[in-house]
């Protein structure tokens, strides 16, 4: 050399390994070829480099060498260099000129049966890394603070043994759990292997220790959002969800339970058919033993509801036969729900989740059953009103109007109704047909409305200038006068007598005036009030006859309005149009039509009709009813005022606050909107009470039942039903009046549904809400814990370092071929776990799902998901996943010690692995106890459909026969698999994941809590499947590691980082992208590019793409990973 | 000075680079200084000027924004020299200070009482001039010609105003008009053909990269592509920021729009530098993150 400036005295140490390397490298062949390395100025080979005697041949040989560089060939540096660098430190060196060749895993271990390759692979690493040695440049520890803190994600065994030992050494820890208790699927178990004992007897103690324990901050029921690392630690963003239950002030005594109507499926029992209550706690012996509402959101009724009414929520108390509760749920939103009852389309059955398993639930059925129960009409309950000073008139007593003055009202402000009509109700009180709605229902409904005090003037026209007073004396005046004048065709003989309208033709027949019917009516119009024009004149006995200008499927009445009136014998003609009436000497005798070719709207947005020439044709009528409209007859009421009105005449409000242009003055129903359904107008009359209580500073009280939440989709209620085993139950058929039984009269065409009928069909309600919002839990719960209106609320937590007990979840065996999912008697060996609970939902019975019947011949089967290359299936796990052998001896020795002492159990297996302290003693013990074992896997299950029995086929290979065993129970003995949702949290802290899917540790012998972030620990199933036992050793390792690493909060700063050579930096961002540390940022202040060493883990990525070569890593600087480079293409032979 | 000099009339200069011809982008300034005396011009450093503020030190602290302008005016004015500056941003702040301490004998009166404590004192004679200015008022592009030692013939060079050249026309460039025409002047002296687009006067994106990285990206993605599509081999600004963001986030605006750009963005004094037939290294012109194409002979 001829430079010998920056000659450095270099040793090189070989190690033998016992063996592991020295049997398949010719180590001395490796040493002569290196003490020919210029750079190399010692070679030594030992036999245990690690040993205490290798490590002091290495220190000193330094001393007497006076060595000042290392090089050791040796095993994968992820074991030894930090030992070998404060062994190196110790003899008196800088510990960062130290390198590694890794002669194990990367030269005896894959080459083992090609020696002379793999002394050829040695030479060369020997060769690169010398030259590296050569150039390394020493470098200094720093030191950096963080937080003493730590957090435990995952509370199963676990993260439960992992807190207690965190807090036993001196940290606090946050302990934090997605589940609404902490105990994990240990909770789930019953009973654990190799004792027997109870799992919760084992677990509860354990989970009360970090309950109670002041040093450990128990968060439950809260989701890690962010987590991520920064120089104080690991920063972690958690999200509290809402249990709509103060946690403080919960005792825990489940009254909240007792009147939750709503049952939903219950996931703790892992997919066996079993419910819980909304309001609830996850299991017997939660921890922490805190109620919960479990709510979804919306369901899509409330939503597609004009009024947004709860059917939910009285679907659930009509089930539980809490009828009066029921009306009051929706006297809570509805003000007129008799008349909803009877005569509203509905529109929330066409998005009921139901709808595809058996149909929609019959939903306005269900209230108008509440509605007319007797005990609901003898004794409601009644809301409390205070009362206040401020005053609302409001003209118009229809839905609009009785809405608005219902809602005002309940706010205790003095309202007054005044109504032109005799009666109040508007539409329903004088139009609607007694068939339909009969006076006395609606009666009903006023009355309720009047009970709270609203003021109803009938008979009282209010004129221009009383509405002008009216706007002084008044707060606020709402106006809901509805549309009243009939639309006609101006067709030829449209003012002939007998052409009649058909608003002021069903008030005359409501009224009871005697009409002069002929015996051939025509009907022109295809709505609502054209079918009750029609079913009424048919009632006074006349033949009826229908023109429509849409299609049969366009019209816009309610469909079963046109079903029952051609049922009735109403003859129907669509898409035609008048043309002209004809009349002999005066009178009526028939109407000319012509079909209708298309239809469109015109500026005003009227319907128009093209018309198809000489395609006319003639009907006899002695009388011609329009029903093809109504408007609003206002001019003269608003004369005066300033107000705007739009082209077919209705009055222009805001769409918000339904406001007048006239301050004060409120307008709603179909005056504002046009001819539309009576719910919707009493969703305007609503609206507008909102809009005047906000205007006169009295806010109505408002709860937002869903706060935050989405709506429930109709495909995710299907879901969710289907996972609760909703079986497919047909919609309960109301009763109707047979045509022959109705159409001469006014009874009621549609029964009200039996009291039987109205359980049944309010039982099929999927609740796909989860809680209904009915309110009830409120005034049960004497701690006044419940909060409706919670939201879920983010922490941000500082720690010094993490353990992640995330844990595993169940394979799902529906994708193999035993028949899970298909067959209801194919269970697994966790939901049968669940069934010999005491307190699960068989009550500690083995039973066959399909029947309820014992389960007496049982076959189980193991590795379903696991040991997939030795079954030769890419849909299974290839690893082994431990404890399902186990698993499968404790319950059936559990079985047919205790629960069905002459069941006959088969353990189908491939290996039985018994591995642990007593565990082949109790497989013996098990085995005495007449269970059979075989060993081959079955090929298939099939089922018997008359007897629900299973045909199992399996391969006995120690018998070699074929065994047909006729089951009542299959057991699948599944896989575990890492847990759900972990990913992102993996990802973010820039940790790893093995090819499994599980947390990769950091070395799998001697470090197999640790991952390659430092203060970043793993426990229990998050890293590989594995027993109770098991998760807690490693549970209690991965603390005690942790606690090690952050000490006091002083931790050594790895100085093996990125720098930035600012002169060189263009600040373009590349390494701030690459970087998955965050570590690198472009400061816009300095415009260069800063490390932030306490992130950055060394990884390169941003060297490797800096364009201008502005950023290095210390310790794999260009110029040392040059001369490895150089020095492999040096050996250059034949690599 | 070099006999490439026809001996006459150097006009020294108190040389404003401002930060970013300082840092990241200090090749403008070792370009400048490289041309420097083929333009007639000699370049005085003030170790002690300060930062302009760039607009940002306004925006919270007006006055203060103001005074350490006068102060940077008032060290050159010491001199005797006029400020020449390579940034838009620089040269806009400048202008608006002086403006207002023009304007405003009460604040002029208060800075200078605070001047007066280092011994300084703003006078209003200092004028502040932009490299583009100097070369095409002073100079003028027929005499850049006369200096050219090889041409630009066959390069299509588009011209990149950057926005603080141009706006608020009244301060930067009042008698300038509707559509500048003096980079391409520059452009055409020096043999190569200047290239007509739509995006010569938008901004480049800078300032907004803070409040929108995703608005900045998409700005040098506008103007990239309709260079590109416009035939232009590359682009020249005579603003250190706006080389910076067309240069540095180019990629950035790759990524986004999914397409290869590759559009290389000069400093003003390295086209005069090719020009004059100066090598790469010494107009820094390997810095820059988009290279010069290949099989283009300059430089």
């Amino acid at each position: 050399m001829a430079d010998n400036s920056d000659r450095r005295r270099i040793g090189c140490f070989f190690c033998r390994c016992g063996g592991n390397i020295s049997d398949v490298i010719d180590l001395e062949q490796l040493q002569s070829f290196a003490s020919d390395i210029d750079d190399l100025e010692f070679v030594q080979i030992n036999s245990f480099t690690c040993s205490s005697e290798g490590q002091a041949n290495l220190q000193a040989a330094i001393k007497e060498e006076n060595l000042d560089g290392v090089m050791i060939g040796a095993c994968t540096p992820r074991q030894y260099e930090e030992m070998f660098r404060d062994t190196i430190e110790e003899a008196g060196l800088n510990p960062y000129t130290l390198e590694i060749v890794n002669l194990r895993e990367q030269c005896s271990y894959p080459h083992f049966y090609e020696p002379e390759k793999a002394l050829e692979k040695a030479k060369l690493l020997v060769q690169g890394a010398a030259g590296k040695t050569r150039r390394l440049i020493p470098l200094t520890r720093g030191s950096v603070r963080i937080s003493t803190d730590t957090a435990v994600i995952g509370a199963g065994i676990a993260g439960i043994h992992a807190a207690s030992t965190l807090s036993a050494l001196g940290h606090k820890v946050h302990l934090i759990e997605r589940d609404a208790s902490i105990g994990g699927n240990m909770s789930r178990v019953v009973k654990i292997f190799p004792t027997d004992d109870c799992a919760l007897c084992t677990l509860s103690p354990r989970m009360d220790e970090v309950d109670k324990n002041k040093n450990i901050n128990l968060m439950t029921w809260t989701d890690v959002d962010s987590i991520h690392k920064v120089p104080e630690g690991i920063a972690i963003t958690v999200n509290h969800k809402p249990r709509y239950v103060d946690e403080e002030a919960c005792t825990g005594c489940g009254k909240c339970t007792d009147v939750c109507p709503v049952s939903i499926y219950n996931g703790f029992n892992q997919g066996l058919l079993s419910t819980k209550k909304a309001a609830h706690k996850p299991y017997h012996a939660a921890v922490p033993n805190k109620y919960l509402l479990e709510k979804r959101g919306a369901p899509p009724c409330k939503t597609a509801c004009p009024v947004a009414q709860n059917p939910q929520g009285y679907a659930a108390l009509i089930a539980s036969g809490q009828y009066r509760e029921a009306l009051a749920l929706i006297r809570r939103d509805n003000p007129l729900p008799s008349i909803c009852g009877r005569v509203c389309p509905h529109p929330c059955e066409d998005q009921c989740s139901r709808q595809f398993a058996g149909g929609a639930l019959a939903i306005a059925s269900l209230k108008r059953f509440v509605m007319e129960h007797p005990d609901c009409n003898s004794d409601p309950i009644m809301p409390t009103v205070d009362k206040r000073a401020q005053k609302v008139a409001i003209i118009g007593g229809g839905p609009a109007g009785l809405a608005c003055a219902h809602d005002l009202a309940l706010a205790g402000i003095d309202v007054t109704v005044f109504e032109a009509a005799a009666k109040m109700g508007g539409v329903a009180a004088i139009s609607l047909p007694d068939y339909r709605l009969p006076s006395d229902i609606l009666d009903r409904d006023i009355a309720f409305i009047a009970s709270l005090g609203v003021a109803m003037k009938t008979g009282v026209r209010v004129t221009n200038s009383d509405l002008k007073q009216y706007l002084g004396q008044y707060d606020a005046v709402f106006l809901g006068v509805g549309l009243h004048k009939d639309r006609v065709l101006a067709v030829p003989g449209h003012d002939l007598p007998g052409v009649l309208r058909g608003g002021e033709y069903l008030r005359d027949i409501k009224l009871g005036k005697t009409i002069p019917a002929g015996e051939n009516i025509v009907v022109i119009g295809g709505g609502n009030v054209a079918m009750d024009v029609a079913r009424t004149a048919l009632r006074s006995g006349a033949s009826v006859q229908v023109l429509c200008l849409e299609s049969d499927e366009d019209m816009p009445a309610i469909r079963t309005e046109i079903d029952e009136a051609l049922e009735e014998g109403v003859l129907l003609h669509n898409r035609v149009s008048p043309k002209q009436f004809i009349s002999e000497r005066g009178r009526l005798t028939g109407v000319e039509y012509v079909k209708v070719s298309g239809v469109s709207t015109d500026a005003s947005g009227r319907l128009k009709a093209e018309t198809t020439a000489g395609s006319e044709a003639i009907v006899k009528a002695d009388t011609v009813i329009f029903a093809i409209g109504q408007q609003a007859d206002v001019a003269g009421l608003l004369n005066g005022l300033d107000i705007e009105f739009t082209a077919t005449g209705t009055i222009c409000t805001s769409a918000d606050t339904l406001e007048t242009s006239v301050p004060g003055l409120y307008a709603g129903g179909d005056a504002v909107s046009g001819p539309t359904t009576i719910v919707e107008a009493m969703a305007t009359g609503k609206r507008a009470a909102r809009a005047i209580a906000a205007s006169i500073d009295h806010p109505l009280k408002e709860l937002d039942p869903y706060p935050g939440l989405e709506d429930v989709s109709v495909t995710e209620g299907w879901t969710l039903g289907q996972k609760a085993g909703a079986r497919h139950a047909a919609r309960t058929t109301v009763k109707v009046l047979p045509p022959a039984e109705r159409k001469s009269n006014f009874d009621p065409v549609e029964q009200a549904m039996t009291e039987a009928e109205a359980i049944a069909e309010a039982s099929r309600c999927l609740q796909c809400g989860g809680c209904s919002d009915c309110r009830l839990c409120e005034p049960a719960c004497e701690a006044g814990a419940i909060h409706y209106d919670q939201v879920a609320e983010k922490e941000e937590l500082i720690v010094g370092g993490v353990i992640m007990a995330t844990g595993f979840k169940e394979y799902d065996p529906s994708k193999l071929y035993y028949g899970y999912g298909e067959y209801d008697n194919v269970v697994t060996q966790y939901q049968l776990a669940r069934m010999l609970d005491p307190m699960g939902p068989t009550d500690g019975q083995v039973l066959r799902p399909s029947d309820g019947a014992t389960a007496k011949k049982i076959v189980m089967v193991q590795c379903v998901g696991s040991r997939g290359d030795a079954q030769g299936n890419s849909d299974m796990h290839a690893y082994c996943s431990r404890v399902c052998c186990m698993v499968a001896i404790k319950h059936a020795g559990l079985i047919k010690k205790s629960f069905v002492t002459d069941a006959e159990i088969y353990i189908c297996y491939i290996d039985i692995r018994a591995f642990g302290k007593g565990y082949e003693e109790y497989y013996e013990r098990t085995r005495n106890q007449g269970i059979h074992f075989i060993k081959g896997l079955p090929a298939q299950v099939r089922r018997n459909d008359d007897t629900g029995n299973l045909l199992v086929t399996v391969d006995d290979q120690l018998s070699g026969s074929l065994l047909n065993i006729d089951a009542d129970l299959v057991v699948l003995s599944t896989a575990m698999e890492p847990a759900e949702d972990v990913d992102p949290l993996i990802k973010q802290l820039g940790i790893q994941k093995d090819e499994s899917g599980f947390i990769k540790e950091f070395h799998l012998k001697i470090q197999p809590t640790s991952t390659a972030i430092k203060n970043v620990m793993v426990a229990g199933t998050a890293q590989g499947a594995k027993d109770i036992t098991d998760c807690i050793a490693q549970a209690g390792n991965a603390a005690a590691t942790l606690a090690g690493y952050i000490g006091n909060g002083e931790v050594s700063l790895n100085p093996q980082t990125a720098y930035v050579m600012v002169d060189k930096c263009r600040a373009c961002a590349r390494c701030e992208d690459a970087c998955e540390f965050s570590a690198v940022k472009v400061l816009t202040g300095s415009l260069a590019a800063e490390v932030e060493r306490t992130l950055c883990e060394g990884c390169g990525k941003c060297a490797a793409i800096c364009p201008t070569g502005a950023i290095a890593v210390h310790s794999a600087e260009i110029e040392q990973i040059g001369s490895m480079i150089e020095g492999y293409r040096s050996t250059g032979t034949d690599q | 000075m070099s006999s490439m000099t026809d001996g006459a009339n150097i006009t020294r200069f108190a040389f404003f680079p401002g930060c970013a011809a300082k840092s990241v982008a200090r090749e403008g300034s070792d370009a400048l200084r490289a041309v420097a005396e083929h333009l007639q011009i000699e370049l005085v450093d003030f170790d002690d000027f300060s930062c302009c503020g760039a607009g940002v030190l306004h925006e919270e602290r007006p006055n203060l924004g103001v005074a350490v302008n006068a102060r940077n005016f008032a060290i050159a004015e010491r001199q005797g020299l006029d400020i020449l500056t390579i940034c838009n941003t620089c040269q806009l702040t400048m202008l608006k200070s002086k403006k207002r301490l023009d304007d405003n004998e009460a604040l002029r009166d208060r800075v200078n009482g605070r001047l007066a404590e280092f011994g300084l004192e703003y006078t209003g004679k200092v004028k502040i001039r932009h490299l583009l200015q100097v070369v095409t008022e002073d100079l003028g592009p027929e005499r850049v010609r006369q200096k050219l030692k090889r041409g630009l013939d066959g390069l299509n060079i588009a011209p990149f105003y950057g926005c603080h050249m141009l706006r608020p026309k009244e301060l930067v460039n009042p008698d300038g008009e509707g559509d500048p025409r003096t980079l391409e002047n520059l452009i055409a002296a020096t043999g190569a053909t200047p290239v007509t687009y739509d995006s010569k006067a938008d901004c480049c994106g800078f300032h907004v990269m803070l409040v929108s990285q995703q608005t900045s990206v998409r700005r040098v993605r506008n103007t990239m592509l309709d260079a590109r599509e416009s035939g232009a081999d590359l682009v020249v600004t005579p603003c250190s920021l706006c080389q910076i963001t067309l240069d540095t986030f180019q990629h950035k605006a790759e990524r986004e729009s999914k397409r290869e750009i590759a559009m290389p963005v000069i400093h003003l004094p390295q086209l005069i530098g090719l020009a004059l037939g100066l090598d790469h290294e010494a107009l820094g012109l390997p810095r820059h993150l988009v290279p010069l194409p290949e099989g283009i002979d300059i430089g």
